[in-house]
């Protein structure tokens, strides 16, 4: 843009200087012309300019790591012509790895809704976000420029490839205590929590004692049952290989759990320390599992497990799964 | 560029097709009317006054080959083959008329080349000889211009419809145009307005050229038409008839002339080439080069600033010059002044020999700022007095000049009344006393120096003696010469300045003043010419021949260059270049160098005319600074002095240029306000619809109603009402737990755009524009 604007530059200088120069009309006429063009410019771009904005998209929203996806950023303008020239930065970042990617996009010639693609880099596994910063849009001569609002952020879960596993003989009556999650920091003895009513409660759940006591209706709602289910725990930090081998040999236990039908709870420490457990009994419980456990950031050091023994039940008979990456990478007992 | 984007859509072909008929036709018009003469006879037309003369038949080819063109390569597939077959048969036909289209060729660049030179006064026009008749050479231009326009379409056609880049379309179509448009010649104007159309709308559609097609077409579309309404909005706004540079440009030129002039002691001379007459470098230069000197041309420019007490037309001298040469006057050889004053001895200066004089006259002060005036000298008054003069940092060179320091400009010198001396001085034998180091060496000095002034101050190229000397007898024989004719100059040196006047006054009998006198042709000496031929000149050629004759008569003389100026007491007066003059100066002895206005009356008259404001003319050469025939020599006016009250040629003038400008610049400054504060309007407009927009849309539904109704409320001061029902949902959303339903809200902002449609068309139209365009109210 800066070369478009200094040609600009130098043309009205020349013009100037053949009309400051010259008795001749074709001075004063092409130095209005080149004060005029860029208005006319201007006026031909900035209805679309002032419209555009930009969406972001992956497709497809989710795949196992190394497959093959694409970011789009889509554009829509007003009117039928198109948007000469659109800049911004991409910058791609894996929620899980921290890994980022930028990239500088430069469009021209932009028709209405025609999506611009970029292969997304789907190396490790993890939660991938495209962001789109410094979006601007320039007129047909390039020579003003408008910022646009930065849009929502496109996100692209990458799943990991289950290992293969098979599911461990776990005796019966042994099972860890897995703890609701939000009771976690709790502590023992309370299961439920208290808000406030939202149409659709039932009636037998309002906490009538507090309700009368702070005026407002207030309900009680229940945790987590709590059952006991074998605890497949995994230490949730490590190289970006490191995390995936893990994951992979995580999800390839889950998935042999869930095949021989046998419930379980998932229970790591995530970034901050604070621990997270989640039972999985179906896909769909799989499925989310997969989406918190690629979501949060994790270093390539952390904390462990073993470090917090209460987290794992103390007292209660427990069959727990470890999952660690490298050699010996599962260990029950 | 993604191969679909290669592809052609109807609408891309429709663009395309438009800016071909637009470039090649608006070219082939162009092209025509620069270069062919219309309204000339049949008998006298040229070959390309007679293409001009059949320009109907030659737009009608350029649009059909125009549309063969964006035919071919529109093809989807095979273009280059169909190219190809074009290509070979343009080919052959260039084979088959290989004679007559070369001769067409050379005859159309020698009638532009020809155009350009005898406007330009550059270069030099070449002879040609076709051996052709006139029919021929006319059927030559034809055959040429024709397969011109073909091959050109071709490459146009892939520049617009596959290459889609502007500069090269430029590229191709404005060189034939480029000399005509620099030697100021104009176009048929609608025709280049459509050739600009076409390079403005490929300009503005040049970032979308790979755009889908149907977009990149609706965008050249919109571009092309857009651009024919802004060229035709500003052909309206700028007319082209009657068009003046505007102030600011003269303005402009002057300060930029001003600038290079100062920049020229570090850098080559800026006097030759074609377009030397647009930038006028005036002053006193080492060499005065008659042989060359055309027309004149001044752009009005101040070149000297000067203050001064005196009150009177000043001659403000730069440099002498003594040797003329084939025809041009130069300084004397290095060397020669030392055998007036050799290297180590310090000789009174002649420069200063008159104002060392005892006589009791005033002496006044001068302040001189040279702002763009050429040469190393300081234009500098008569007769300065050497002191202060030697202070200001101005040193004399020899017997020529002043020289000012390099980077110096601005000199404040005192100068004094003279008189020559009167016939009882110079009879008493004894030359005017001089002050100086002793009133023996003052005399002695001047005494050496009137004999180098006789010695080398009286030659005459020997191929001009014979004429020259043969018209002081004319002017003896006719009378215009009071005196009889002696040879001693003892005799009548006193004399000399009233026979300049006489001389100049018989040159005036058969010669006639014109500015734009042309230049001597080559190998012909400029002051026979003048005399002889052409018998109009300008100060140059009057001061020329007048010293030559004045030599012819044994009278010792030199070509004196510089500006006249008329100054006020405490007030600046702005020379300006137009004010360059060329005087002689006549030895005088016992008294020395003595200034003699040889340039006729008109040229004052002449000068003057340009700025309308000069109504008194001034009085002829002879009472210019010019000593008087007069018995009394004593009583002639001094070189300096002049009428009082009378403006300098040139001088004081309001430049009417501009008035045009003057007029239309409020128009487009309040058409620019006008245009700013719409889009301001506009912006606002837009700004306040997205607000509302997007608080209207807010995905807690319950805060958009209450917005919703605060908008409803603002609308009372307006003579809005709001519905109970709003009020309702509004207090609904306040109040309840409940969330408002998609329906209600809905419901709310329907009878809000209600309120407003209802407002935005009430009678009063101040409130419709504050509506619309302010508050961003929609149309009902």
């Amino acid at each position: 843009m800066w070369i478009r604007r200094l040609i600009w530059a130098g043309a009205l200088t020349a013009a100037l200087l053949f009309q400051i120069t010259n008795n001749n009309y074709l001075g004063q006429f092409l130095t209005a012309l080149c004060i005029v063009l860029p208005l006319l410019s201007l006026a031909l771009s900035l209805p679309g300019m002032l419209r555009c904005h930009l969406t972001l998209s992956a497709d497809p929203a989710s795949l196992d790591r190394g497959g093959k996806a694409q970011w789009a950023v889509e554009i829509d303008t007003w009117g039928s012509l198109p948007i000469a020239r659109l800049t911004l930065r991409l910058t791609e970042e894996n929620l899980l790895t921290g890994q980022l990617q930028r990239a500088k996009l430069k469009l021209t010639g932009v028709a209405r809704r025609r999506p611009a693609r970029a292969d997304a880099v789907t190396d490790h596994c993890g939660l991938l976000e495209l962001r789109a910063e410094r979006a601007r849009v320039c007129d047909y001569l390039g020579l003003f420029s408008l910022r646009l609002p930065d849009p929502a952020p496109a996100r692209l879960l990458c799943r990991p490839i289950p290992a293969q596993a098979e599911a461990p003989h776990i005796p019966e009556g042994m099972g860890a205590r897995p703890v609701a999650q939000n009771a976690a920091r709790r502590g023992p003895g309370e299961d439920y929590e208290l808000r406030e009513y939202r149409p659709g409660d039932p009636m037998r759940s309002v906490h009538w004692k507090l309700s009368s006591k702070w005026d407002e209706l207030i309900v009680k709602e229940r945790g987590e049952t709590v059952t006991p289910l074998p605890l497949l725990t995994l230490d949730r930090f490590g190289t970006p290989e490191a995390l995936d081998e893990l994951l992979d040999r995580a999800a390839g236990m889950s998935r042999a759990l869930l095949s021989v039908q046998r419930p379980h709870a998932v229970l790591w420490l995530d970034g901050a320390g604070e621990p997270q457990l989640h039972p999985v009994s179906d896909e769909r419980e799989y499925r989310l599992l997969l989406t918190a456990l690629l979501t949060g950031p994790a270093g390539e050091t952390g904390p462990t497990l073993d470090d917090h023994p209460e987290l794992l039940g103390a007292g209660v008979p427990a069959f727990r799964i470890h999952i660690s990456a490298g050699e010996g990478g599962v260990s029950h007992g | 560029m993604a191969e679909q984007e290669k592809r052609l859509s109807p609408l891309s072909v429709l663009g395309d097709g438009l800016l071909l008929l637009c470039a090649l036709p608006g070219l082939t018009a162009s092209f025509l009317s620069l270069y062919g003469r219309a309204g000339v006879s049949p008998a006298l037309m040229g070959p390309l006054d007679w293409a001009a003369a059949q320009g109907d038949q030659f737009l009608l080819l350029a649009a059909l080959f125009a549309l063969l063109s964006l035919c071919v390569w529109s093809l989807p597939r095979f273009r280059w083959t169909a190219a190809g077959g074009l290509a070979a048969l343009w080919a052959l036909t260039l084979w088959g008329n290989w004679r007559a289209v070369s001769a067409g060729a050379v005859l159309t660049v020698q009638s532009v080349a020809d155009l350009f030179a005898s406007r330009v006064v550059w270069g030099r026009t070449f002879d040609y000889d076709s051996g052709l008749v006139l029919q021929a050479q006319r059927e030559a231009v034809r055959l040429f211009l024709l397969l011109a326009l073909a091959l050109l379409a071709l490459v146009l056609g892939w520049v617009v419809v596959r290459a889609r880049r502007w500069w090269m379309a430029a590229l191709i179509t404005l060189p034939p145009l480029l000399p005509g448009l620099l030697a100021d010649l104009y176009p048929s104007w609608p025709a280049f307005l459509a050739l600009c159309a076409c390079w403005c709308a490929m300009l503005i559609s040049s970032l979308c050229r790979w755009a889908a097609p149907s977009a990149r077409g609706r965008l050249t579309l919109a571009a092309l038409g857009a651009s024919v309404l802004a060229l035709a909005v500003l052909t309206l706004i700028f007319p082209r008839e009657g068009y003046t540079r505007p102030p600011w440009a003269l303005k402009a030129q002057e300060d930029l002339a001003n600038l290079a002039n100062r920049a020229a002691d570090w850098l080559p001379r800026w006097e030759d080439g074609p377009f030397h007459t647009t930038v006028t470098f005036v002053g006193s230069a080492e060499e005065a080069d008659l042989a060359h000197a055309g027309p004149l041309s001044y752009s009005g420019r101040t070149v000297l600033r000067v203050t001064s007490d005196y009150e009177g037309r000043l001659y403000l001298r730069g440099s002498s010059l003594a040797v003329y040469e084939d025809g041009v006057w130069k300084a004397l050889p290095e060397g020669t002044y030392e055998e007036y004053c050799p290297v180590d001895e310090h000789a009174p200066v002649p420069l200063y020999f008159p104002a060392m004089q005892e006589q009791d006259s005033p002496t006044y002060t001068i302040t001189v700022d040279n702002v763009g005036a050429v040469g190393t000298c300081v234009y500098a008054p008569y007769f300065p007095t050497p002191q202060v003069a030697e202070d200001t940092g101005a040193l004399p060179v020899e017997d020529s000049y002043l020289a000012r320091k390099q980077g110096q400009w601005e000199h404040t010198l005192s100068f004094v009344e003279r008189t020559p001396p009167n016939h009882a001085v110079l009879d008493s034998g004894g030359y005017v006393t001089l002050t100086g180091p002793g009133p023996s060496e003052g005399q002695i000095a001047a005494g050496r120096y009137a004999e180098y002034a006789y010695s080398h101050y009286l030659d005459v190229p020997e191929e001009l003696r014979g004429a020259l000397e043969e018209l002081v007898n004319m002017a003896w024989s006719v009378g215009a010469l009071g005196a009889p004719y002696m040879s001693a100059p003892s005799f009548f040196n006193g004399d000399a300045p009233r026979y300049a006047g006489q001389l100049a006054d018989f040159l005036n009998t058969f010669c006639t003043y014109d500015q734009s006198a042309p230049a001597a042709p080559e190998g012909t000496d400029p002051v026979l010419y003048f005399l002889n031929e052409s018998h109009r000149g300008y100060c140059m050629h009057y001061a020329s021949t007048v010293t030559l004759l004045l030599r012819a008569m044994g009278i010792p003389s030199r070509y004196v260059s510089g500006f006249t100026a008329v100054t006020q007491p405490d007030r600046q007066v702005d020379v300006p270049d137009r004010a360059a003059h060329a005087w002689v100066e006549v030895w005088l002895d016992g008294f020395g160098w003595y200034p003699v206005e040889v340039t006729p009356i008109a040229a004052f008259e002449q000068l003057a005319q340009p700025g309308g404001d000069n109504p008194d003319p001034l009085p002829s050469a002879d009472a210019t600074p010019t000593p008087q025939p007069t018995d009394n020599p004593g009583e002639t006016p001094a070189p300096s002095q002049g009428p009082g009250g009378q403006t300098g040629p040139g001088e004081g003038e309001d430049d009417p240029t501009g008035s045009l400008g003057a007029v239309l610049l409020p128009v487009l400054k309040g058409l620019a306000a006008l245009a700013g504060l719409c889009g301001l309007l506009w912006l606002l407009q837009s700004a306040l619809k997205r607000h509302r927009t997007q608080r209207l849309a807010d995905p807690d539904r319950n805060r958009a109603a209450l917005y919703a109704y605060r908008c409803l409320e603002r609308l009372e001061r307006w003579g809005g009402r709001t519905d109970p029902q709003a009020v309702e949902l509004a207090e609904k959303a306040k109040y309840s737990a409940h969330t408002l339903t998609e329906e209600e809200l809905a419901q709310l902002t329907r009878l809000l755009d209600g309120e407003r449609v209802r407002l935005s068309v009430g009678p009063a139209w101040w409130r419709r524009l504050l509506f619309r365009y302010v508050w961003g109210m929609p149309r009902p």
